[in-house]
Formats: C-alpha cells, sequence, structure tokens
C-alpha cells in the first residue's frame, strides 16, 4: 500500500475516534445493554416488592390432604396457606368486597376429592399456567397418596412412592446446555453488532464521501492521491474505528462477563448447574471477527460508491435505502433460521454473499454447520468483496467529480463497466 | 528543472459528444509564469486535470516534468483547484500537514511548514483552531499553503485570486514571484485577464475548446501587427465611424480603446476627431490590451466552434 493510503487512513482513523460521537456511542452502547438485561429483574423486583401474598387452600375433603399440598408447593416454592372453613359464597364476598383479597387464590378441595379427584380454584388474580400446573401436580400426589393409604398401603411407603423421579442426563454429543445457551447469547449479540457495524460504518462511509464531495475537498485530494487510494483509504480508516470500537466492547463484555461468573458461580453450583465443562465459545468469536471484516468490506464498497453517487442531502435516503436492504434482510430472515436450520434452503440462502456474515454466524449458534458450507460460503464472501471493490473503485473513481444531478442507473453501470 | 515542464500535443477531451478541450497543443517552459486564459466554460479546468491526469485524454500525448504524469510526478506538483474546500471539522494546522503529507513530506516536517506558512499568511494565530472557524478568505490561504508547502516543480493555480481582497492578492502575487524566481514553473489559469497580464511571462488563450493565442506577453501584442490608440473625450462621436481607420474598438466606458488599420497614421484619426468637433481629453497610443485581443479571438474561437459542430 502506498504511503498515501496511509496517510488517509491515519487521518480517518483520529479525526473519528477523537470525535465526541466515538466516546459517546462506545460507552452508550454497553451502558445500552447491560441495562436491557438488568432491566427484566428490576421490574420484577419492584412488581414483587413485600411478601408475596399467599395460596389460601380450604380443605373439606376430610381426608387431610391440605398438609401434603402445601408441602408439594412450598417445594417449589409457591406460599400457600391453611384457611379452616370458608364457603364459596365466603371466598367470592372476600374477592368482591375488598377489591384486594387477602390471597391470590383459593383452593378449594371439596368433600369427595379423593374420588373425584378433583378441586375448585378461584383466582382473586390470574395465577398463570405454571402455577396452576403445580397445584394440579400436588394436588394429584396427595390425593394419590392417600388412596395408596387407603389401600393398606403404609404411609411411610405411600410417602416414599410419591416422591417425584429424578432424571440424570448425561450428552452424549458432547454438548452442554450451559455451554448451547452461552453460545446461543453470544451468537445473537455478534449477529447483532455485525449488523449494526454494517448499517452504522458503512453509511458513515457514504456520508464521509458526500462531505468531501459537497466541500470539495475531493478537488484537492485528486491532485495527490488516486482515487482508488481515497476510497481504500477511507475505508480502512473507518474499518480500524469500528474494529476499535468492537474491541472496546469486547473487553468491556468480557470483564463483566467474568465479572458476574465470578459471583454467580456458588449460586450456579448451588442450583446444580455444572460449569467445570464450560468454556467460552471462541470459535464463534473469530468466525465472527472474520465475517465482520469481510462483510464490512463487501458493504463499505458498497456505500462507497454509493455516495459518490450523491451531490446533496436530499438525494441520501433514496440512495442509500437499496444498499441497506441487504444487511436488513438476514437480520429479518433469523427467526427462520434459528427455528429450521436444517432445512436445505436456509442452508443455500445463508451461503449467499451479502447474508452470510449475519446468517453464517447465526446458523452457527443453533447447530453444526458443515465445514464445507463454512468454507464456501468465505470463498464466496472473498470473491464478491474483490468483485464489489473492483466495480465500486470504478464507480467512485466517475462520481467523486460528477456534480449537479444524480446519475441515472444506465449511466452508473456505464461507468461500472468501463470506468 | 527541464526545459519544458508541460508538454501537450494534439490533446482532446469530449464529454458526452461535447468537445471540452480539443487538438489542443501546450508547451509550458520551466521557470516562468504561464497564463492559461479563456471564458467559462473554455475548457481550462478540464486542461489542468489532463495536466494532472485527473482525467485521460480521448487522444494526444501529455508529458509533464519529463515523463507521462505518475504517482511520483504527481508528488512534485502543487495544485490549488478552482472549486476548493476542506475537512471542515480538522484543526488547521494538522489539516495543512495532512495536505503536505500527502506530498510526501514526513509528518515533522509537514507540521513545521504547516506553522511556518501559516505565521507567513497571517494565520499563525489561528493554527490551532478548527477550519470551520475559518472565514472563506482564510480557507483559501490555508489552500494556497497546502500547495506551496511542498516547495513544487510546478505550482497549476486555478482562479487563485478569485474572492480575495487586494492585500492578499498582493500577498499571494509575491509568494508566486517568490517561487518563479526560485525555479518554480507556475501555470495559472484565469478569466481575469489584468491578473495574467500583470503576471504571467507568456499566455495561452483558449476559447471554445481550442487554443486561438500562445506566447509571451509581448508576442501576443506584437502579434496583432497593428496599433492601438486610447481616446478619451467629449461631443460627437461620429469619427468613430470610420472604417477606412479603424479596425475595431473596444469601448471601455469612459475609455475608447480603438485598433487602427495597418498602416494607419493615428495623426489622421487625431485630425478627423478634432474636425468633428470632438474635445480630446486624452489620445495615447497603447499597445492593445490582452482583454482587447482577448476579446477578439474568444469571439472568433467560439465561430471556430460553431463551424466544427456544423
Amino acid at each position: 500500500m502506498s504511503r498515501r493510503a496511509w496517510v488517509i487512513i491515519r487521518r480517518e482513523y483520529l479525526q473519528r475516534v477523537r470525535s465526541r460521537w466515538f466516546i459517546f456511542s462506545t460507552l452508550f452502547v454497553p451502558v445500552l445493554m447491560v441495562a436491557a438485561m438488568l432491566l427484566p429483574a428490576i421490574l420484577i423486583g419492584v412488581s414483587s416488592e413485600g411478601p408475596q401474598r399467599a395460596i389460601a387452600i380450604i380443605d373439606e375433603s376430610g381426608a387431610d390432604l391440605a398438609p401434603l399440598i402445601m408441602e408439594a408447593l412450598s417445594a417449589d416454592s409457591v406460599a400457600a396457606e391453611r384457611l379452616p372453613q370458608y364457603s364459596t359464597a365466603e371466598i367470592r364476598a372476600s374477592a368482591d368486597a375488598s377489591g384486594e383479597s387477602p390471597y391470590r387464590g383459593y383452593l378449594l378441595v371439596p368433600a369427595g376429592a379423593l374420588e373425584a379427584r378433583a378441586a375448585n380454584l378461584f383466582e382473586a388474580e390470574s395465577l398463570g399456567r405454571r402455577t396452576r400446573n403445580r397445584l394440579e401436580r400436588a394436588l394429584a400426589g396427595a390425593i394419590t397418596q392417600r388412596r395408596l393409604e387407603a389401600e393398606g398401603t403404609s404411609p411411610e411407603l405411600a410417602r416414599d412412592l410419591m416422591r417425584p423421579a429424578r432424571l440424570e442426563v448425561e450428552r452424549l454429543d458432547g454438548g452442554s446446555d450451559t455451554a448451547e445457551e452461552v453460545s446461543q447469547i453470544v451468537g445473537f449479540i455478534i449477529a447483532m453488532i455485525l449488523y449494526m457495524m454494517f448499517v452504522v460504518y458503512g453509511q458513515m462511509i457514504a456520508r464521509g464521501v458526500l462531505e468531501e464531495k459537497t466541500s470539495d475537498i475531493v478537488e484537492i485530494m485528486v491532485s495527490s492521491v488516486r482515487p482508488r487510494e481515497m476510497m481504500l483509504g477511507k475505508i480502512l480508516g473507518v474499518g480500524a474505528v469500528g474494529l476499535t470500537q468492537v474491541g472496546i466492547w469486547g473487553i468491556i463484555g468480557a470483564s463483566l462477563f467474568a465479572y458476574t461468573l465470578a459471583g454467580a458461580a456458588p449460586l450456579l453450583a448451588e442450583a446444580g448447574i455444572d460449569l467445570s465443562g464450560f468454556s467460552f465459545p471462541w470459535m464463534l468469536l473469530v468466525q465472527g471477527l472474520i465475517y465482520l471484516v469481510l462483510g464490512y468490506l463487501l458493504y463499505a464498497s458498497m456505500f462507497a460508491s454509493a455516495g459518490a453517487m450523491l451531490s446533496n442531502e436530499h438525494d441520501v435516503q433514496q440512495v442509500l435505502m437499496p444498499v441497506t436492504l441487504p444487511i436488513i434482510a438476514p437480520v429479518i430472515l433469523m427467526p427462520v433460521v434459528i427455528e429450521r436450520p436444517e432445512e436445505t434452503w436456509v442452508a443455500l440462502v445463508s451461503m449467499v454473499p451479502f447474508f452470510s456474515p449475519i446468517l453464517m454466524v447465526v446458523r452457527a449458534t443453533v447447530g453444526d454447520v458443515p465445514a464445507w458450507q463454512t468454507a464456501t460460503a468465505m470463498l464466496l464472501l472473498v470473491l464478491s468483496v474483490l468483485l464489489m471493490a473492483r466495480v465500486a473503485g470504478r464507480i467512485y473513481r466517475v462520481g467523486i467529480l460528477m456534480k449537479g444531478q444524480r446519475p441515472k442507473l444506465s449511466e452508473v453501470l456505464r461507468w461500472a463497466r468501463h470506468g | 528543472m527541464p526545459e519544458t515542464v508541460i508538454r501537450l500535443r494534439d490533446v482532446s477531451k469530449a464529454f458526452g459528444g461535447n468537445a471540452a478541450v480539443e487538438n489542443l497543443d501546450l508547451t509550458v517552459p520551466g521557470g516562468c509564469i504561464y497564463g492559461l486564459l479563456g471564458p467559462n466554460g473554455a475548457g481550462k479546468t478540464t486542461t489542468i486535470r489532463i495536466i494532472l491526469d485527473i482525467i485521460g485524454p480521448d487522444s494526444g500525448a501529455v508529458e509533464v516534468l519529463g515523463e507521462r504524469c505518475t504517482d511520483e510526478t504527481r508528488t512534485r506538483i502543487g495544485y490549488l483547484p478552482e472549486e476548493r474546500g476542506l475537512y471542515q471539522k480538522m484543526k488547521v494546522v494538522e489539516h495543512l500537514a495532512f495536505l503536505g503529507e500527502l506530498k510526501h513530506l514526513r509528518h515533522s516536517e509537514a507540521m513545521r511548514r504547516a506553522r511556518y506558512w501559516l505565521d507567513r499568511l497571517g494565520l499563525g494565530d489561528r493554527a490551532d483552531d478548527k477550519v470551520e472557524t475559518l472565514s472563506k478568505g482564510m480557507q483559501q490561504k490555508v489552500q494556497f499553503a497546502a500547495t506551496v508547502m511542498a516547495e513544487p516543480d510546478l505550482m497549476i493555480l486555478d482562479e487563485p485570486f478569485s474572492g480575495l481582497d487586494p492585500i492578499n492578492v498582493d500577498l499571494f502575487r509575491q509568494i508566486i514571484l517568490e517561487r518563479r524566481n526560485g525555479g518554480t514553473a507556475v501555470l495559472f489559469s484565469t478569466h481575469l485577464i489584468e491578473d495574467a497580464e500583470k503576471l504571467c511571462d507568456r499566455v495561452c488563450m483558449i476559447a471554445g475548446a481550442r487554443k486561438v493565442l500562445d506566447g509571451t506577453v509581448a508576442e501576443v501584442k506584437a502579434g496583432t501587427g497593428s496599433q492601438s490608440v486610447a481616446i478619451e473625450f467629449e461631443g460627437p462621436r461620429g469619427f468613430l465611424d470610420s472604417p477606412d481607420l479603424i479596425d475595431g474598438l473596444a469601448d471601455h466606458g469612459r475609455v475608447i480603446e480603438v485598433r487602427l488599420q495597418p498602416g494607419v497614421d493615428p495623426q489622421i484619426l487625431l485630425r478627423r476627431a478634432v474636425e468633428d468637433g470632438a474635445r480630446i481629453r486624452r489620445f495615447e497610443l497603447v499597445a492593445p490590451s490582452l482583454r482587447q485581443i482577448f476579446l477578439e479571438r474568444a469571439g472568433a474561437g467560439a465561430a471556430n466552434q460553431q463551424d466544427g459542430a456544423l
């Protein structure tokens, strides 16, 4: 590379890294992400202020089911409280009269529940499917245990028979649930960062080229520098800014991750989550970086030539829209890829150069991608980058010296062919 | 310093069927100030862009500083474009140093020279301000500094004085002369003939994509082969209607510049004026001004162009 290209790279880099925008966005995005992750927890904390109201158990079965139900519920950490005699009318009245019932719900186990295997649940507020399932399980267990006792089984045996079974899971494919969950989260973050980088830095390039045109700085530049070097310098300089930003985010993210992990390890161990087999998905990260660089080069060349077609602010959105579409498309396709990574057409679409940077990363997080597909996607991507750089260079060379009217598509195609 | 710094031979360039430059031959000798004159749209900027190899000619040969213009020769050329701009958000001194570095100055040397030239042009105290805080004229000085700071062998200045006040025009002129005396060749494009007449050693006139005149200022004036008279008078203008004596005239307002037919004695015109009853305030033999030659030739060039189009 020529010395002049380096001078341009350095200018682009230093000007942008020192800008207020860069400092702000570099710090703001991690804050935003942390906030997005913590917000649900904070909201839950706010809503569960004060002790959770309990569920009242009214046992009229005469079979002493209540203690068993409550025992099962407490194992699931659902607060329950036993009420003595309490009629249906009283339940209704207590909810109506105060508007604010003392209990979230009332489980009325009626006489004959043992035979009917049924009870009534009155909800002062919606308990949700999870809590209902737990109540159902607790009720079924209690009824079965009492029935076994009634059939002559000793209470100890009956109790033992009703103990929940435990699954000892061993993954023969060598996978680990924790690792997969982490890799999905990491993959998703990488995909979002790729998307953001392509859009934000691509537009930055287009606007930079437009600024050089409208301020007439190109006129001075072209007397010293070849348009090819100008374009290369801009793309690499701005790209270096992007890598710096991603790097800073990476360091912030890694520190936060290590910090939380260290703090949470005892809690996780207590919950039975084993971290010994866990490792960070490094391969995913390396792949992400490669796709980031290649995808950036592809899109940056496109945005540079788009910027060279512009002569004023009015046309910016019109010209940049078609260039931005191929970046948005994979984001729209993402849910389908996550849902059905095995489909042939998904595999094909994910190898298309414009989509592959984001979609291949997403695919890698939800299942194994055959090596030949990764290789094909990367090869196609490299070829497209080379082709795009050539074509964009030609359009750029003519475009930056053009003034006035936005060129017609046919004109642009002619530049692309002949330069 | 080579004998010839720029040589164009039979160069043509057309944009979408419109000739911007047609069969242009141009030779700029070293160590002189060469004026490239012509009305707006005559093809001056295109000619300069071809010289700088910003655009390629459709046909013809271009030689700059003794060879085809390469990246290396371009570092020896300082160019001040007509449409000029700067990165508005950069510091003035850093911007100037950046432009110097593009001409292969080392960073430290570029910074040193940038400060020197800013001082010299009276912008020393603005060196660390952002470009956007400078007035248009100040930015023009920064751009001018950028063209001289790398001490080029050839300076190409496209309308360097436009929009400048007389004090700064004089400052620029001083520096241009200083560079010329130091051996730098200067190609200087303008549509302001008076600028060129005062500053240039040689001129070339382009009109309608073609060259219409070329030579030293004295040669160009002598080449018209006739005498001119500047007349200031009051009274009837009838004597000006004498096709037997007068070849053409340029009405400058108070002063009328008259070009005599070849071989006519100015005395005859003076006598006719007095006989007509004009009160003569001034009757002076002058060399034809470049302006007058320019007006005539530019018109002729435009006419040629139309013939060519038909």
